[in-house]
């Protein structure tokens, strides 16, 4: 059968198909893309952790072969008490401080840290500790974090471990 | 049937939670813990066009001592050696993920140079880390000639043939017992002698002239065969005031005039001669010859052997630095 004046047809039909096309690329478009957005940030702590181990660890390693590192220095003049004490342990807070607050300019260091030590060691197979003088004390009321080195030192007259700690928390 | 598409468009977009974070304590944990691949020789000691050969960077000297950074890793790194990194390499080798991150990454060498790479980091709204370790600095002679013009001839001679000696006792100087981050390792680090204030520490009125002759290695006492008076740069650096020179050849054509040089430099490139043999020794042998003009009293001149090696006071051992190093990605 002749249809006449059919062109309105084959129009629709193209329309239509165009039509389709048009939608499956803006399906396949829109289908494939991702947003992304920033999720929650709670690994604060565990960069305080890492700071506080990693100044530990700069403060333990030797400088140059055969010398003693600057922990190792401070724990036995701790040991021996006195004006010795004193000095060592205001030479860990000064040590300690400017490198948990050092920074290389790219950002602005938020310098709000503070910090308490301990040394834990073992007398007559018991684990005493002794704090270190001139500790913060607020901690408590703080979230802090403990990060801690053993140190291979000279304590009670011999060469001993003992386990130094610091808690640190933002103020 | 339009009507059942539109709905189905927005089910495949999907929200993906970054941690900018985690992502800046991974990258500072491959820059500051690991040595990087290939790490035996490590990438640092590559050619600039053998770039694609790098798998993944990582500052640290050795996996046996994280935290501790070589210094030619970290030069290279930052684009101050000879390499020339563009942000897709950083992102490719230290930041890694599918995402295009923008990035930071600074260190600071404690009283010392700062290296940056990437953009300004915005103000706020950027993952962060930060992380404390050491770099070890490479060692080297510093010879200051005002202590050591005092070997002496008398009056009545006229010119003496002598030299400066290096040694280079392998077997004493790659000792396994020394904790990698403290020993000097001629297999992969340069060697370099300054001899300072050598002109000015002669007596100038009595010396007429001063020539340095040749250089010459000698191995286990033997001149060493080689086309000394051919300029191999990138086995050696020889330089008297900056100026650059060959080994010498034997004429004295060749000979260099030290009568107002105080620097000469010498830099060995690694691995250094017969470092790889390690029972040799290697001796750097600057001829040197002076001539006296005054007959009033005895001479002295500047020359002696000097070894390299630990536990001599003109030998700056490897000794660490701290530094800091931050990564922020956004």
């Amino acid at each position: 059968m002749v249809i006449p004046n059919d062109e309105a047809q084959l129009l629709t039909i193209e329309g239509l198909v165009a039509g389709l096309i048009m939608l499956t690329t803006a399906f396949f478009i829109v289908g494939t893309a991702s947003v992304y957005t920033p999720a929650d940030v709670h690994i604060s702590d565990m960069q305080t952790e890492q700071l506080g181990f990693d100044a530990l660890r700069v403060m333990s390693v030797p400088y140059s072969y055969g010398d003693e590192s600057e922990l190792e220095e401070i724990v036995s003049e701790i040991d021996l008490g006195g004006v010795n004490e004193t000095t060592a342990t205001l030479q860990f807070r000064e040590s300690f401080s400017e490198l948990i607050s050092s920074g290389t300019g790219a950002t602005t260091i938020v310098d709000s840290f503070n910090f308490s030590s301990s040394i834990y060691y073992v007398d007559s197979k018991e684990v005493l500790n002794k704090s270190l003088l001139y500790n913060a004390e607020n901690y408590a009321r703080r979230p802090s974090v403990s990060t801690g080195r053993y140190v291979l030192s000279e304590w009670d007259g011999s060469d001993s471990i003992v386990r130094f700690e610091v808690i640190l928390w933002r103020e | 049937m339009v009507i059942n598409i539109v709905p189905g468009l927005f089910v495949g977009i999907k929200g993906a939670d970054i941690d900018y974070d985690a992502v800046a304590y991974r990258t500072s944990v491959i820059l500051m813990e690991d040595p990087g691949s290939p790490s035996d020789p490590g990438w640092e000691y590559l050619e600039s066009s053998d770039k694609s050969d790098i798998e993944r960077f990582g500052l640290s000297l050795s996996s046996e001592s994280p935290a501790i950074l070589s210094e030619k890793k970290v030069t290279g790194f930052f684009n101050q050696g000879n390499f020339e990194f563009t942000d897709g390499d950083y992102r490719d080798l230290a930041i890694f993920g599918e995402i295009d991150y923008n990035f930071n990454i600074s260190l600071k060498v404690t009283d010392g140079p700062v290296y940056y790479a990437g953009s300004p980091v915005p103000g706020t709204g950027y993952g962060y880390m930060r992380r404390l370790g050491l770099i070890r600095n490479t060692p080297s002679a510093e010879i200051d000639c005002g202590e050591y013009n005092t070997s002496t001839v008398d009056v009545n001679t006229t010119s003496v043939n002598t030299g400066i000696s290096f040694l280079f006792d392998y077997d004493e100087i790659i000792n396994a017992e020394i904790p990698v981050e403290y020993r000097i390792n001629p297999l992969s680090e340069s060697a370099a002698f300054d001899i300072m204030n050598f002109s000015s520490s002669l007596n100038i009125s009595d010396v007429s002239s001063v020539k340095l002759t040749k250089v010459r290695y000698y191995k286990d006492g033997s001149l060493v065969p080689l086309n000394y008076d051919r300029f191999e740069n990138d086995t050696y650096l020889f330089s008297v005031d900056g100026v650059n020179y060959t080994m010498g050849s034997d004429l004295s054509a060749d000979d260099i005039d030290l009568l107002n040089s105080d620097n000469i430099s010498y830099l060995m490139f690694p691995p250094t001669p017969f470092s790889s043999q390690a029972d040799s020794e290697l001796k750097v042998v600057m001829n040197i010859t002076y001539e006296f003009s005054g007959n009033s009293h005895d001479h002295s001149y500047i020359s002696g052997d000097f070894v390299y090696g630990y536990g001599y006071d003109y030998v700056a051992e490897p000794y660490l630095t701290p530094v800091v190093l931050e990564v922020a990605i956004w």
